[in-house]
């Protein structure tokens, strides 16, 4: 566990969890001002509300929630929010030295990602040397989908947030995002469509 | 106001730019940080030498991070050319959101 703590400026991914239930306070500055720390705070923030909805979805239909599905991406999460590999920034200028993180890719990988219906992402990866410019790389993304959801539409609504994000933020040249579904699971209920409808009537 | 400060404001005000984050593997930023150690005062987040400056942004998720970078390349070289400095710029993009 002390690569974890390392890779992620000093801290596990259970700490970022219990800071997050602390709601960031006292504010900590060697978690706040670390990029790593605040991607994977990102991404925990949006897996809580998903996987609390969609523990409570499975809690109503199979007597134990799969909480290990939910720890495994937890850990996913840490990993992938290290810096990782120094992707670079082109420039004409020879004085410009300029470049994104892995780590920082991945997270808006999982952020798009995050934004689907009907599934979850749990790893994502840059296949490829994205240390070269203009080298083709693949994303490559395991999923659970929920029950119910079209597999095909749904994957590929997936590939189209995280093409358009990459798009968006980068210059690497995609050469395929791969979805591979490994598991199905009870879909969380919808949140409710309206706290604010409700409060209007 | 230090060199690092005023290329930090620079860069913070670069619209995408959601803050500076400390630079902790660049030249210069061991010392730095040892000298905040002593004083008591927080390490500058831009580390400047005489041949390099470093630093590590985060850029928000609407503003697209590639060229949020390099309008913070212009910013930076802009201000340090105002100064008849030229030194290599080192940027890295370490969190887009």
């Amino acid at each position: 566990m002390n690569d974890d703590r390392d890779d992620l400026d000093g801290h596990t991914i259970e700490e970022l969890s219990d800071y997050l239930d602390a709601d960031r306070k006292p504010y900590d500055p060697s978690i706040e001002n670390s990029p790593g720390c605040r991607i994977a705070l990102d991404a925990l923030e949006r897996l809580r509300s998903a996987s609390l909805r969609l523990l409570e979805a499975e809690a109503s239909e199979e007597p134990e929630p799969d909480e290990n599905w939910i720890g495994g991406i937890l850990a996913n999460i840490g990993r992938e929010a290290r810096a990782g590999r120094r992707i670079p920034i082109e420039h004409p200028d020879p004085a410009a030295d300029l470049g994104i993180t892995e780590g920082s890719v991945r997270g808006l990988v999982r952020a798009a990602a995050d934004t689907v219906d009907g599934l979850i992402v749990g790893r994502t990866a840059l296949e490829g040397d994205v240390t070269v410019p203009g080298e083709p790389i693949t994303v490559a993304l395991e999923a659970t989908a929920y029950f119910g959801h079209p597999i095909p539409a749904t994957t590929e609504l997936l590939r189209e947030a995280v093409r358009s994000a990459l798009a968006l933020h980068t210059d690497l040249l995609i050469a395929a995002v791969d979805v591979t579904v490994v598991d199905v699971h009870h879909a969380p209920p919808r949140p409710p469509a309206g706290d604010d409808a409700e409060e209007e009537r | 106001m230090s060199l690092a400060s005023e290329l930090q404001s620079v860069a913070e005000a670069v619209p995408g730019v959601t803050g500076v984050f400390p630079t902790l593997n660049a030249p210069g930023a061991v010392i730095g940080t040892a000298i905040g150690l002593v004083t008591g005062t927080a390490p500058d987040a831009v580390i400047v030498t005489d041949d390099d400056v470093t630093l590590t942004i985060g850029v928000s998720a609407s503003a697209p991070a590639v060229a949020t970078c390099r309008a913070v390349y212009a910013a930076l070289a802009d201000h340090l050319a105002a100064a008849s400095l030229t030194p290599r710029i080192r940027i890295l993009v370490a969190q887009v959101g």
